[in-house]
C-alpha cells in the first residue's frame, strides 16, 4: 500500500490534497462510491449533506466531474438503455477508489491534529 | 423524398450558436453534406414537429417539452445536455445601467423611462422561465404585487416571440433591459445581472423552491390549459422518430454529446453535462 506522501506524487491526488479543505471531490468521490449518480442528482446530494465547503452550483460540480474524469477517478457514460430523458451518469473507477480512500487518509490526520488543538487548548487555556 | 446529404436541425434560438459551431465541425467532416438550420422558440419548434414538420435534429431549451408535446408519438428519447439560468441583461446606454444590481434592479426596471422585455410564454420557455423568475422575486426580496407590477410594464411589443431577439434589441438599443438566458448574453457579449440563485432557475439543489411558483400555458390542444411549476433550466437534444436521416443525426447528437462538444457548449457559456 502507497503511503500518503507517495499518494501525492501522482497529479490527481496533489489536486484533491490541495483542495481537501473544502471537501467537495472527497465528498462527490464518496457519494458515487455508494452508486452512481448524475450531475443533477449529485448536486442536490452534495447541498443536503453540508459536507462541503464550497456552493455546489452546477458549473463548479460539472467542472470537477469533467477533471476527474480526465484524471481517471470517473468513468461517465450516456444512459441509452430505456426511452424517456437521459442524462450523464457518472460512476468511480478503481483508481477512483483509492482516491476516495486518500482523502479519508488526509481528512483522518486533520482530525487527529484538530483533536490534539482541541485537547490542549482546553487544557492549557479554557482550564488554565 | 429524402437527400442523404441534408441534415434538418430544428432548434432553439438560444442554442444558435453552439448547434453553428457543432454543424461546422459535422461540415468539415463531411463538405459535401447540405446542413438546414431554423430555429424558434423551443414551445413553438416542438408545435411543428407536431403539426408534421419534418426534421432530422430537435434541440429545445426545455426537457419537458419532450414529455408534453412530442412524447411517445414524436419522440421516445431525449439527452438532457446542458444547464443555464436567467439574467439581466442590459448594455452600456441602458437607463440606470450604472447603479442597477441584485438588490435594487427591480425598482429601475419599473421606473417611468426604463424599458425592458421577455418572451412570450406560450412560444418560448425563456417566456414562462422568466414568469417563474417574476414570481420568486415577490417572494424573495418580500416585495407583495411585484409580479404584477412587472407583468403591467412588459405588455404588447415588449413580449417577443424568441428570446434570442430580446438580446439583440437590447444590443441595438431599442430596449434597456431584458431577461435572458446567460449563454445568450454571453453570445452577444452583453453586460449583465447575476440575479440570487433562488430565484435565477440555475441552481437543482433549489429545485424545491423553483417548483413553489407555476404558470399557466396553452396545452397540446387547442384551447386547453397546463400549469407549469417552476425547474432548473436545461437544454435537451433528439432525433424524431420520423427523422429522414437518422444515422447523419446522430453523427450530429454525438459531437454535441461528446467531449468537443462540451467543451463549445462551455464556450458559448452554457454548462455541460
Amino acid at each position: 500500500m502507497k503511503t500518503v506522501k507517495e499518494e501525492a506524487q501522482n497529479p490527481a491526488f496533489a489536486y484533491i490534497a490541495g483542495r481537501i479543505d473544502k471537501m467537495l471531490v472527497p465528498t462527490l468521490l464518496y457519494f458515487l462510491a455508494n452508486k452512481p449518480a448524475h450531475g443533477y442528482g449529485l448536486i442536490q446530494m452534495v447541498n443536503e449533506s453540508g459536507f462541503s465547503e464550497i456552493e455546489a452550483d452546477p458549473a463548479t460540480i460539472y467542472r470537477n466531474l469533467r477533471r476527474m474524469e480526465e484524471d481517471g477517478l470517473v468513468i461517465s457514460q450516456w444512459e441509452t438503455e430505456n426511452t424517456g430523458p437521459a442524462r450523464r451518469a457518472y460512476q468511480l473507477s478503481p483508481e477512483g477508489h483509492q482516491a476516495l480512500d486518500y482523502c479519508v487518509q488526509l481528512i483522518t490526520d486533520k482530525v487527529i491534529k484538530m483533536q490534539v488543538f482541541l485537547e490542549q487548548y482546553q487544557r492549557e487555556v479554557k482550564e488554565k | 423524398m429524402s437527400n442523404p446529404q441534408t441534415l434538418k436541425i430544428l432548434h432553439a434560438g438560444a442554442l444558435r450558436k453552439p448547434v453553428v459551431e457543432c454543424a461546422k465541425l459535422l461540415h468539415e467532416a463531411r463538405p459535401g453534406l447540405d446542413i438546414q438550420l431554423e430555429s424558434c422558440g423551443s414551445r413553438a419548434c416542438a408545435r411543428q414537429v407536431r403539426e408534421g414538420k419534418v426534421v432530422d435534429v430537435l434541440a429545445l431549451a426545455d426537457p419537458m417539452l419532450f414529455d408534453e408535446l412530442l412524447g411517445p408519438e414524436y419522440v421516445d428519447k431525449y439527452y438532457i445536455f446542458a444547464n443555464d439560468q436567467i439574467v439581466l441583461t442590459y448594455d452600456e446606454f441602458s437607463k440606470g445601467g450604472g447603479e442597477i444590481d441584485a438588490k435594487n434592479w427591480f425598482d429601475i426596471l419599473l421606473r417611468e423611462e426604463v424599458t425592458f422585455g421577455r418572451s412570450n410564454q406560450h412560444l418560448d420557455p425563456c417566456g414562462y422561465r422568466t414568469l417563474i423568475v417574476w414570481q420568486l422575486a415577490e417572494q424573495y426580496y418580500g416585495r407583495p404585487g411585484l409580479f404584477g407590477q412587472l407583468d403591467q410594464r412588459c405588455r404588447g411589443d415588449l413580449i417577443y416571440p424568441k428570446s434570442y431577439d430580446l438580446a439583440s434589441d437590447v444590443l441595438v438599443g431599442k430596449l434597456d433591459y431584458a431577461f435572458e438566458y446567460l449563454c445568450v448574453v454571453n453570445q452577444f457579449g452583453l453586460r449583465y445581472l447575476t440575479l440570487p440563485e433562488k430565484i435565477n432557475l440555475s441552481n437543482p439543489a433549489h429545485a424545491d423552491y423553483y417548483r413553489q411558483s407555476t404558470v399557466s400555458l396553452q396545452g397540446k390542444n387547442s384551447g386547453e390549459m397546463i400549469t407549469i411549476p417552476g425547474a432548473p433550466i436545461e437544454f435537451a437534444i433528439a432525433i424524431p422518430k420520423n427523422a429522414e436521416n437518422p444515422a447523419l443525426a446522430k453523427e450530429f447528437l454525438d459531437l454535441m454529446l461528446s467531449k468537443k462538444g462540451q467543451q463549445i457548449l462551455e464556450d458559448c457559456g452554457l454548462i455541460p453535462y
